[in-house]
Order: structure tokens, then sequence, then C-alpha cells
């Protein structure tokens, strides 16, 4: 297949430091101050999002809260808040739908847009998208700050995007684009880490210049697909179209969560386990989509055996074990899959160890159709249309009053574990709202 | 997010072509107007539909609730680590 430079106009819109800009617009007290979001408050929490002040001072992705407060003692930290989030940057992809329907939420803040036939060339863009800047602000929040990437290839635009942070604007064409990779790192390119990296500069390949005029048929024979197709996206040859939404079905959904020391010491292991089938259970059926089969994962936390003498005093050590089920039939129902979970879970967990994650997936969906009555392996009981027509209600039950409003008895003694989390790369459960809203 | 503290309060709103715009509230005895809407988000629960607005006073930033069901106004306390 002989391949011909990329025609396109592709954009990159990439949310600046978005978790931390969003909770500093909702609260002035933040603004300009460093600003840590959190999964969890703790000293043990870590941030997910520090603000741009906060990089600033050396604070990146991961570090604890302990050691942020240490290093920045005039630090702020605030808990995240998924729904936040989702409601904003519901927002903003739907001001960029007023430039293309084609649109690709990349991540929960970035999104690819191809313009491709709406634009004569890349400087027509420079006005549409500054005033995608200015909506953002006046609409939504005059501290949201988004970086902008126009190339004629995705990873071009998303390096262009990267380019200039905060609040910038970057385009590349193809008379400009050696130009602009000379001024990057090997590891600046997106999908080359310091593996990576290794591996090329076994070759022979130190900058990005050198891997971009390195012969494709030596790069695909020792580095394999991968490599071969970001050379071609920075050559300016583009494989990938740009996926509008809806998003492709997905191929599985499941749930995972990091049990607290509190729910082993409640003995609520079971309530949230089964919170979590129901919870990964409601989203599959709300995607019309049946499983056929499941797996349950589990790791536990060994206690501490050592002495303080010991090399190992304090270090906590992890063991799990995984478990999977492959349905007779496809099923969605409730009762089938928290039963099926359940057993898996005797099998790997025998009620006494201090479990320290969980995770529960629903592989093979198909669409749904109507389920029959299926033998579960070793075991008495059957699904029946009953079990799903009561699921349905269920599910009906939670539409209208929320999810926490119908449980199974043993989950009615949880309070606020499992709150809801947010993913960078999940998009689901973001809604379109129009710009003028 | 953690919410530590949520309060029915009264609130003079403006309804309008489905945007909600809260103008004054009345909170411990207090009345505050509304200068700016920092940010607005909604979340559903179920059928219900819960508006959340961050406003400033001139002074403090304050977190507003409307549920869309109950037809009722809160005032949400969130928590922070400072």
């Amino acid at each position: 297949m002989i391949l011909a430079k990329s025609e396109r106009l592709i954009a990159h819109l990439d949310m600046n430091s978005f978790f931390a800009s969003v909770e500093q617009q909702a609260r002035r007290e933040f603004r300009g101050r460093p600003l840590g979001v959190c999964a969890y408050l703790g000293k043990h929490g870590c941030i997910i999002a520090p603000s741009i002040e906060a990089k600033r001072h050396g604070i990146k992705i991961g570090t604890t809260v302990a050691e942020a407060k240490r290093r920045v003692p005039h630090m702020a930290f605030v808990q995240a808040d998924p729904t936040k989030y989702r409601s904003v940057i519901s927002r903003v992809f739907g001001i960029l739908y007023g430039l293309t329907d084609c649109v690709e939420h990349y991540s929960i803040d970035e999104a690819f847009m191809d313009l491709t036939g709406w634009y004569k060339n890349e400087l027509a863009l420079i006005q549409p998208f500054l005033g995608v800047k200015q909506k953002i602000r006046h609409e939504i929040g005059d501290w949201l700050r988004c970086s902008i990437g126009i190339a004629p290839t995705r990873i071009l635009a998303k390096m262009a995007s990267d380019h200039q942070k905060p609040d910038g604007f970057t385009m590349v064409s193809h008379s400009s684009t050696q130009d602009f990779l000379a001024q990057h790192k090997l590891v600046d390119v997106c999908g080359i880490g310091e593996k990576n990296r290794r591996r090329l500069q076994r070759l022979g390949i130190f900058t990005i210049l050198d891997f971009i005029h390195y012969p494709s048929e030596n790069l695909i024979r020792l580095c394999g697909k991968d490599l071969y197709l970001l050379q071609m996206g920075l050559q300016g040859f583009e494989c990938s179209a740009i996926q509008g939404t809806p998003a492709e079905a997905p191929k599985s959904v499941g749930h995972s969560y990091c049990v607290p020391k509190a729910v082993n010491k409640e003995g609520n292991v079971l309530p949230v386990f089964m919170k979590m089938v129901e919870k990964a259970g409601k989203r599959m059926r709300d995607l019309q989509r049946q499983a056929g089969s499941v797996s349950v994962s589990v790791s536990f936390s060994a206690a501490k055996t050592s002495t303080p003498t010991d090399p190992v005093f304090f270090l906590r050590r992890f063991d799990g074990d995984a478990a999977s089920h492959r349905f007779g039939e496809p099923v969605s129902d409730s009762f089938s899959l928290v039963d099926a979970s359940l057993k898996l879970l005797d099998q790997l967990w025998d009620g006494t160890r201090e479990i320290s994650f969980l995770a529960v997936t629903f592989h093979d969906l198909r669409p749904v159709r109507a389920q029959g009555i299926i033998d579960y392996r070793g075991t008495s009981w059957q699904t029946s249309p009953k079990r799903e027509r009561v699921s349905q209600a269920m599910d009906k039950v939670r539409d209208r009053y929320g999810n926490d409003s119908i449980l199974f008895g043993q989950m009615a003694k949880l309070t606020n574990e499992m709150p809801d989390r947010i993913g960078f790369r999940k998009v689901e459960g973001i809604e379109l709202v129009s710009s003028s809203s | 997010m953690s919410i530590i503290a949520r309060e029915p309060i009264e609130v003079l709103a403006m309804f309008k072509a489905g945007q909600i715009k809260p103008r004054q509230f009345r909170w411990g005895m207090r009345t505050y107007d509304v200068r700016r809407i920092d940010l607005a988000f909604s979340e559903r629960k179920g059928r219900d539909k819960l508006s959340y607005f961050s406003i400033y006073d001139g002074t403090n930033t304050f977190r507003l609730a409307y549920s869309t069901e109950a037809q009722q106004w809160y005032i949400e306390t969130e928590e922070a680590l400072l």
C-alpha cells in the first residue's frame, strides 16, 4: 500500500491541569495557589492532578499528600469531584461540536477533531479556535485554559498542543514538520517512553529526526507495528481516522477497588464486592450488552511479620490471584452476575486474609437478546426469565430514584464505601451539552 | 469531592431559557447577593437533576445546589485540606 501525505486538518485540544483548574474555577481561594486534587485526602492519598502553580514547584502526579505538604507547605488539597469534571468537559466538548461533527473524546480532558472539508487550510482555523478558547472562558469559566495543536496527523497535533502550555496554540504544517520535531526530544513523543527510547538508542536512533528518517522496513521488523505507525504519523502519513462519537462498544466492563483496611475490619468485603458487581452490571446493561464470561481478581496484603531489625520491616508485601468463569449463554441479570462473581471470589478467598484490592470484569460482551435458562456448572441454581425481569425492574427503580435506591440485603449496611472515581482515559458518563446552556 | 455539610436554604433565583441563575440567598439570618456564578454544573441521580453553583458574593465563595425533584435549594460545604 502506498501512502500519501495526509491532507487532513486534525486538531487536538488539551485542557491544562484540568481537574485542578476546575477546582480553582469553583473556589476562588485556590486561584493562583498550588493545589493538588487527590483521590483521598489522607496522608497516604496521592495527587492525581496538580495545578499549574503546583507543577511549577515540581509537584507531579503521584506525589503523596504528605510529601507535597513537606515540599510546598502552603499547598492546598481537595478531593476529586468526578461529577464536576464530567459536567465541565461535556460543555467543552459541546463547544467543539460547533466546529465539526467529528470529535473524538480521547480522554477526560482531551479531544481530537477532524476538520477536513470544513476549513480551507490551517490558517482558516486560527479564528475559530481562538473563538473556542474565548467561549470556554466566557461560557464555562474564566480560569480554565486549554492548549490547541493543529497538524496533518494525530500524533503531530498532540505534540503541537503539548508544545506550548498553558494556554498555547500551535500549528504544524507539512513544510514546518521537520523544524518543529527538531525542537523536541524522543521521549516527548506520546508512545515513546524510557523503554522504547533505549530500544531505539540501540538502533542508533537518538533524536526524533533520526527516528523519522530511519528505514521503515527495518523499523517494523525490529520494533513492530506500533513504532512504525508512530513513525508514519510523525512523517505526516495518517493511518488512523478520528473516531467521532458514538465510540465503538467496549469489549469489557468492570470495576476495581482498593479495599481500605476499615472495610476488612468491619467485615464488609462481601457487601462491597456485591456493590462493585452491581455497579459494573448496571453499566453493562445500560450499554445494552450481555456478558459471555466473568473474571475476578483479588490482592491480599500480607501482615507485618518481621521485626524492626529485619530489612523488610514495614514493607507490605502483596500477593493475589484471579479466576474466571464462562457462562453457558450470555447473561446480564443482576442475580446471575452476582452469584457467579461471588462463587469466583469464594474460590480465591478463604474469608480470613485481609484483601487490599478487588476487581470484577465482564468479558465477551454481546448485544442483548432474550436470556435463556442457564446451568451454572457444578451448582443447582439456574437463571430464569423471572430473574431477568426482576433485574430489569430493579434497573427501572435505579433509573428513577438513583443507583443506591435498591440494594441486595447484605449491602444495606454500607454507608460511603466506594465513592465515584474518575479515570483519565474514561470518557463514559460524559453527556453532550450544547454550548449555549 | 466530599460534602461535609448540607443545609436547606432560601434562594431567589431566575429561571430563564432552561438556565437557572441564583441571585440572592438567605443563610444564617443574613442575606447574600450573588455577584458572580463562578461555575455551574449538574448531575443526574435517577430522575432527579441536581444543579450546582459555585457562587461569589464579593467576599466568599459558596456552593449552592438545587434539586429539580424536591424543588429545594441547599448550601453545601466541601472538605479541603489547607
